[in-house]
């Protein structure tokens, strides 16, 4: 029972996750540089 | 607990990337000095346009390149010290800029700079702008005060005294 149990789990792909999370981390890691350039430009 | 390789992964990124943002932000705030603009100075707002210095407004020279500009608010008006609400100040110039409001809360913010504060009744606000380029900049009100919020503005002229 445990061991069918790590089978399927070992089976999921997390590749469409791993790359939603970083598109969506990339977005925010640029965004955030990119109002923070904005600051230092202005200072 | 058995984690995927990719959960590390991404588990690494987003804490890696708290802990960037936070040594930034807090680079900026230690060693540039880098503050909110509220700052833990009060004046009564009934009275405030009879103590100083906003009893007069307007821009003060205090030092070599360096400004006072003193500005009180009310609805829906900056009185910045001259009639047509424009301020003429040097290019270059560094500008310590003190605020507050004689009524309700009100926005400070200087189109297409840093300077941007929140007017707080009873609240002085201040920051530090460096003028570095030459040009006209709106002053306007970024916090809704009422009907004629949309009319509350002066201007700042940049000018080059060279």
């Amino acid at each position: 029972m445990e061991k069918d149990k790590e089978k399927t789990y070992k089976k999921d792909s997390l590749k469409g996750t791993l790359f939603s999370v970083l598109a969506v981390g990339g977005f925010i890691l640029l965004s955030w540089f990119t109002v923070w350039s904005l600051f230092l430009s202005r200072i | 607990m058995h984690l995927h390789k990719y959960e590390k992964i991404w588990l690494a990124f987003g804490i890696g990337s708290l802990i960037l943002f936070l040594v930034i932000v807090g680079i900026n705030a230690f060693v540039t000095g880098h503050q909110p603009p509220s700052s833990d100075k009060t004046v009564d707002p009934q009275v405030v346009g009879e103590i100083a210095p906003f009893n007069k407004p307007g821009l003060k020279k205090i030092g070599k390149n360096e400004y006072q500009l003193v500005v009180l608010t009310s609805a829906f008006s900056f009185d910045v010290g001259t009639q047509d609400k424009v301020v003429e100040i040097p290019k270059g110039a560094k500008v310590h800029i003190i605020a507050t409001t004689k009524d309700v809360v009100h926005g400070f913010e200087i189109a297409g700079t840093n300077a941007n504060m929140m007017l707080e009744p009873g609240h002085i606000s201040e920051t530090t702008q460096t003028f570095r380029e030459e040009g006209e900049f709106t002053l306007l009100c970024n916090e809704y005060c009422g009907s004629g919020h949309h009319l509350m503005h002066a201007k700042i002229k940049v000018v080059d005294q060279s």
